[in-house]
């Protein structure tokens, strides 16, 4: 049967054994140095754990001052003393600091030093309890170089990205100047404020038009893919009919559908179709795409245009009976100045940034882009929206 | 009440709109940078102020700051017409009065007149 110890062990030793008990308990400590020191500072007594810590044996410690384990600067700014001062005037003190081991290496301490009275309140000595504390100590220093270090390292890339942003504005800016004037000028002679111009230099001077409005495009271009690769694109989100909205892009756009005697058929749905969008944004993506079907498909050839919702998502999906995308194409679609080459990428122009710019604002609109092509089988885009919520 | 007062410091684009404006009647003052324009808005008051934003001398930001005109011409409408499509100074450009703001190279000579009609109608 087990014994059950219903009173403290202490209350069954007498006093004598209690103190012998005691010294047991702190001589056999291991992990804290627990000494003594009388009033003088001179250490009094030595545990186990403070022969560990400090390399001295008792025979070698007692009688010697405290002062041996604190580094020369301090000992010569008499910080040990003036320690003890601070402890007799308020009893304890508790600090953290280097001390030096017998051998001369330094470690971490965490010290608690208590002044003990007798029953008058008399100073007999001090109690001193230290810890190893080196570990923690490098694990901290360790972080806090690492903090500063990205600390640092976040300043400079905000700097970076600052001068990166203000570069890219004041290019465009200065891009655009001369092109603004180009626009302005051949538009007041195609305008006719300079006079009657002959039919083929009409044209020409229509194709320079043209041309610089394409530069213009692309600096536009440009500008809302640096803005959106920042992270700087803020999305202002409202609810929205997507089929109103893509009859109204697939009306502005009819006329080039006329030019190019291309059939454009669309499948809006006769209810109304709501889901948060950035209008202006959203608006942009759909006009790159229907635009994209529209040039990739020769004269004669067909887009369709439909409106559909499914559980979670409104999808708009332009399909066209156009060159189609290659396997290898395929994969760079939605890179970065990706420029699809078949028959009619030659006379389309543009930048390759669009269907980037277009799949990085679906992303976060928390939609996407899905396509599914083959060559000489038409492409099929869809445009996915959260049915519900919106995220970005 | 003149009509127009064109702040463009580029003497390309101040020449194009000019020659655009002219040819419609409007009644138009030139400025090549804010503080000339601040000089001219001192004398008389305008309709229309078509606003660039980077200039010498006195800035668009500097001009409106100075200017006042929400005080001064509360009837002017101001345009910035910038080929800055976002930044700081287009900011607050608008928080200190400018009613809207237009990419310059975004606009064609038939779509600036367009803009000035409308403006006039207001």
């Amino acid at each position: 049967m087990k014994q059950i110890i219903t009173a403290p062990l202490s209350n069954s030793l007498n006093s004598l054994e209690q103190i012998e008990f005691y010294k047991l308990l702190v001589n056999s400590i291991q992990d804290y140095a627990i000494f003594l020191l009388d009033i003088n500072g001179n250490v009094a007594s030595w545990n186990l754990g403070a022969q560990k810590l400090k390399g001295y044996t008792s025979d070698e410690i007692i009688g010697k001052h405290f002062s041996i384990f604190y580094p020369e600067a301090d000992r010569k700014s008499g910080k040990p003393q003036h320690k003890l001062e601070l402890c007799n005037q308020y009893g304890r003190i508790e600090a953290e600091g280097w001390r030096v081991r017998k051998d001369g290496s330094r470690f971490w301490a965490n010290a608690v030093i208590t002044a003990l009275r007798d029953p008058q309140g008399q100073l007999i000595g001090y109690a001193k309890i230290t810890r190893d504390l080196t570990e923690r100590k490098r694990h901290e220093d360790a972080l806090s170089h690492v903090n500063e270090q990205l600390r640092k390292q976040s300043k400079t890339l905000t700097e970076m990205n600052k001068s990166k942003d203000e570069f890219i504005s004041l290019a465009s800016h200065q891009l655009r100047t001369p092109a603004t004037g180009v626009k302005q000028f051949l538009g007041l002679v195609l305008g006719g404020y300079a006079g009657p111009l002959q039919d083929k230099q009409l044209a020409y001077i229509q194709r320079a038009y043209e041309s610089n409005d394409r530069q213009i495009e692309l600096v536009n271009d440009l500008l809302r893919v640096a803005q959106v690769d920042a992270g700087k694109v803020v999305l202002h989100l409202e609810s929205h009919d997507v089929g109103a909205l893509v009859s109204d892009v697939v009306d502005e756009q009819k006329d080039v559908f006329t030019k190019r005697r291309q059939q454009l058929i669309r499948h809006i749905p006769g209810k109304p179709v709501k889901t948060q969008v950035d209008l202006m944004r959203f608006r942009m993506v759909l006009e790159n795409i229907v635009d994209n079907a529209s040039k990739y498909t020769p004269e004669g050839g067909t887009v369709t245009v439909s409106v559909s919702a499914t559980k979670d998502y409104i999808a708009v999906v332009v399909a066209d009976t156009g060159v189609g995308i290659d396997e290898i194409s395929f994969t760079k679609l939605f890179n970065k100045f990706s420029r699809i080459p078949n028959e009619l990428s030659e006379s389309v122009g543009g930048s390759g940034l669009g269907l980037y710019w277009a799949y990085k604002i679906m992303r976060l609109h928390g939609g996407d882009i899905q396509v599914e092509s083959a060559p000489g089988q038409g492409s099929v885009f869809s445009v996915l929206l959260p049915k519900e919520t919106a995220h970005g | 009440m003149a009509d127009i007062l064109l702040v463009e410091d580029d003497y390309t684009l101040r020449d194009a709109y000019a020659i655009l404006l002219q040819a419609h009647s409007y009644a138009l003052d030139v400025a090549g940078n804010g503080q000339e324009a601040l000089d001219l808005c001192k004398q008389r008051k305008y309709r229309i102020i078509l606003l660039d934003l980077m200039m010498p001398v006195l800035d668009g930001v500097g001009f409106l700051e100075r200017a006042r005109l929400y005080k001064t011409s509360p009837q002017t409408r101001v345009i910035l017409l910038s080929n800055l499509s976002s930044g700081e100074d287009l900011g607050r450009a608008l928080k200190l009065g400018a009613h809207r703001h237009v990419v310059k190279s975004d606009l064609a000579p038939d779509e600036m007149i367009a803009l000035i009609e409308e403006e006039l109608g207001k």
